[in-house]
């Protein structure tokens, strides 16, 4: 508990009592849940998660609709003040809120008990390894491990610290080295044409993910070697065949929590068709604006929403058109097809979530068809370094090390599709084994970009 | 202590002890980093401490310095004060305004004190020195960067210089406190992989240590000169025009990050303080505006984000008119008629651009 407090406070002292006061309202919340009936209950559940969203909104959205606000009244020719707070964004904010909810929804649906515990309620909010950025925990998975006595045992210790070892080397190796090219590039597009939007946006994919994957490794890893089980949080996302199994793999903590808390609660799919389609639309809007106030992420949001919704909607042709192409005879080429297909439009969509503004979203996507032919003639005059440094502003050594990262960590996530490699090296000779391990130390000793970039996940 | 043991099992006393003599294996690496940061060195802060004074001593005997590398600075300028005789001007700034010297002003007794990513309080550690010494020239002139306001800490050795010379000012700003870093370097990935790269690369370490001292040393690195002016690299000084625009489009990205362009008003008063200081003791101070690649400052011109450098150029423009001090050069480079090829980079003007513009300004400077 100390030790998640100093954490906490790392950043900015004074928002502890901004997870003090959720904590004690949600606390109390939870235990009036249990103790009362009918509408006092639903009294109690409403307070405690009113409080929560309210303090979520002031932080995360005050500003956004403010500005918003104001601009629609200027277009109405009517006064409207466009005060801007200046305030700092707690850290882990959406996370631990979110959580919060969690555990006063399930005790109000009686599948879990108020935690009468105030010091084992607040741990279950602000364990150190998942607060700032998940995976967002259910109370039924983590209250109980707080009451059990955790010894020292040589294998999950040292599981837990291959667990962070490999989370570090996919953030400090892989991430923050491909967040120099994107940064290069997303931070001002109008130097840049199609090859290099296409080329970022590739880059970006991977660094999101080996940032948020790494941290998910590194925090779940460290609550093993604690003695604590969390749940996974990315299983290969970029092998999925389809958009819904892409959400399926994908931040699978926020993911599950919006369907049980969000989709199921608009009715889910047990209802009719084009209700249900809404709420698919409604849900993934909702957790594009959970990521972040600003009109990109809301963007995001319903542009997988429509994702999902198109898929339902053409599923029917695109397995006739398989079938009649002959690609249903070959399972590998159309799965290795329906890959590709799904990788692209979730790089599309990324997009909208790294570009700085709708303005500069909408004019990458724009660009994107364009700077080819420039491409090609300058790789034809000067050759294939000098070309692409003169149209992408890198050179290819520079590019070569990103490149040979991302093939090995492809490499390994696709062995890891029929075993852990963990446990694939358990059963190895010791050198190998060694090999492997210094090899991962020692590339993060010697590739690692040191001081540059935080987790991208910290800023929601 | 055996009560805490108490508490432990047998079983995890054995797996405990196999942990750690697995984790030992690790060490090798660790010592291995700690080794190769202090032997190699490559801020010299382990091995190389008096190597600011060497410097200064040299350039006191009239040599230039080879293979140099502006790590300790700050240090070697304060050195060099102390052993140079006074000056008729001092040059002080950032690297781009390091070729000031005496090809502009043969006939004068010139030392450019500039330091890389120099900084107000840079300049307040050195006009400390100056002033201690009794050294203080008849024309001061001071490098403008869009940063001068930045207040991340130096090296530990000027913070006592900073801090007198503020009191004299009659200013309560306090630097912030500044920390040794040796210790904690010696733990240092990134310092560790700029001690690789010399290791591996041409940049070898016997090199970087012997540098050549004579007067015609050969300049294919940098060189700082005798009169503290900086010769570039031949890799810089061989680049075409349009290397230097190629170049220039990712690197002001990099600028624009580098970085904190905001006023700070407490700077702000201390700079004022010192400008008075400086005029009540005779000093003619004059500012210098080094100017920027065309194309950089198109971008800053247009980003919202480098705006903030246009905003700190009206704010030193409004203080010389205010404390009546004189203006030399601009950031915008179009005043020059440049169109690109006096530059080193997106931010270094080549000595003959840098010398052009001083001529340009009649009676510049009026001794």
């Amino acid at each position: 508990m100390g030790a998640s407090c100093l954490f906490y406070m790392w950043f900015i002292p004074k928002y502890i009592f901004i997870l003090f006061f959720l904590i004690l309202i949600d606390y109390c919340a939870g235990i009036f849940i249990e103790d009362t009936q009918g509408r006092a209950r639903q009294c109690w559940l409403v307070v405690s998660i009113a409080s929560t969203c309210i303090v979520l909104f002031f932080f995360k959205y005050f500003n956004f609709f403010n500005q918003n606000l104001a601009a629609i009244g200027h277009f109405l020719g009517l006064s409207y003040p466009d005060h801007v707070f200046e305030i700092i964004l707690p850290i882990g904010l959406s996370f631990h809120t979110f959580q919060s909810l969690s555990y006063v929804i399930e005790v109000y649906k009686g599948r879990q008990k108020a935690e009468r515990h105030l010091g084992i309620y607040a741990l279950y909010v602000m364990f150190y390894p998942q607060l700032v950025s998940g995976p967002i925990e259910r109370p039924q998975h983590m209250l109980f491990q707080f009451r059990e006595k955790h010894y020292f045992e040589y294998r999950r210790v040292t599981d837990g610290l291959k667990l962070m070892a490999w989370g570090m080397f996919k953030k400090i190796v892989i991430a923050d080295r491909l967040a120099i090219f994107v940064n290069e590039i997303y931070t001002d597009p109008s130097l840049y044409h199609g090859p290099a939007f296409v080329m970022a946006t590739i880059f970006f994919a991977f660094q999101i993910y080996c940032d948020f994957s790494g941290y998910s490794d590194i925090a779940i890893g460290a609550a093993q070697v604690m003695g604590f089980r969390l749940m996974d949080n990315f299983n290969r996302p970029y092998f999925s065949k389809s958009i819904s199994e892409f959400w399926r793999r994908w931040h699978i903590s926020l993911s599950s929590w919006f369907k049980d808390y969000v989709y199921i609660s608009l009715g889910g799919n047990r209802c009719v068709r084009w209700r249900w389609q809404m709420n698919i639309f409604l849900t993934f809007l909702l957790s594009g604006m959970w990521h972040g106030a600003n009109w990109t992420f809301f963007i995001w949001g319903a542009l997988n929403g429509f994702y999902l919704i198109f898929g339902i909607w053409s599923a029917y042709i695109r397995n006739k058109l398989s079938q009649s192409i002959g690609l249903t005879r070959q399972p590998k080429l159309l799965k290795f097809w329906q890959a590709g297909v799904t990788f692209s439009l979730i790089c599309f969509s990324w997009i909208f979530f790294r570009a700085k503004d709708i303005h500069d979203a909408f004019y990458i996507v724009s660009q994107l068809p364009k700077g080819w032919g420039e491409l090609l003639e300058h790789i034809s005059t000067q050759g294939i370094g000098k070309g692409i440094y003169g149209c992408l502003g890198f050179g290819t050594r520079q590019l070569i090390l990103p490149l040979l990262l991302l093939v090995s960590l492809n490499a390994v996530e696709a062995v890891q599709r029929h075993n852990n490699i963990r446990h694939m090296f358990a059963g190895k000779p010791a050198w190998l084994r060694w090999s492997f391990y210094y090899g991962i130390v020692l590339s993060m000793v010697f590739l690692g970009v040191y001081g540059k970039n935080s987790f991208i996940y910290f800023q929601f | 202590m055996e009560k805490i043991l108490s508490y432990i099992s047998n079983f995890e006393i054995q797996d405990i002890k196999r942990f750690l003599s697995k984790a030992a294996r690790f060490f090798p690496i660790l010592i291995g980093i700690v080794c190769l940061n202090i032997l190699v060195d490559p801020g010299d802060m382990f091995l190389e401490k008096d190597h600011a004074r060497k410097t200064a001593t040299q350039l006191a005997c009239g040599k230039n310095i080879g293979n140099y590398r502006p790590v300790d600075d700050v240090l070697t300028r304060k050195y060099t004060i102390e052993i140079m005789p006074v000056s008729d001007i001092v040059v002080l700034g950032s690297s781009r305004s390091a070729e000031i010297g005496e090809n502009i002003f043969p006939n004068k007794k010139i030392m450019n004190l500039w330091i890389s990513g120099g900084s107000l309080l840079d300049d307040l550690a050195l006009l400390s020195v100056m002033d201690e010494q009794k050294k203080m020239p008849r024309t001061l002139i001071i490098g403008i960067d869009p940063w001068m306001f930045s207040s991340e800490p130096r090296r530990s050795e000027t913070s006592d210089d900073i801090q007198k010379f503020l009191k004299k000012l009659g200013s309560n700003y306090h630097t912030k406190p500044s920390f040794d870093q040796s210790f904690w370097i010696i733990l240092s990935l990134s310092y560790f992989q700029q001690a690789a790269n010399i290791l591996f690369t041409h940049d070898h370490l016997f090199v970087r240590r012997n540098f050549p001292t004579d007067e015609n040393c050969q300049k294919l690195e940098y060189t700082l000169l005798k009169d503290g002016t900086l010769s570039w690299a031949e890799t810089y000084r061989a680049r075409t025009k349009e290397e230097v625009r190629q170049l220039t489009i990712p690197t002001v990205h990099i600028g624009g990050k580098m970085f904190t362009f905001k006023p700070d008003q407490a700077l702000e008063k201390v700079m004022e303080q010192m400008i008075l200081y400086l005029q009540s003791r005779g000093v003619e101070v004059i500012f210098y505006f080094p100017p920027y690649h065309e194309y950089a400052y198109q971008w800053m011109s247009l980003k919202e984000k480098t705006f903030k450098v246009l905003e700190m150029d009206r704010y030193f423009q409004d203080l010389a008119r205010k404390l009546k001090v004189r203006i030399i050069g601009s950031f915008d480079p179009r005043q020059f008629d440049q169109t690109g090829d006096g530059f080193y980079d997106s931010y270094h003007a080549r000595p003959d651009l840098v010398k052009k513009i001083f001529n340009s300004y009649e009676s510049s400077p009026k001794f």
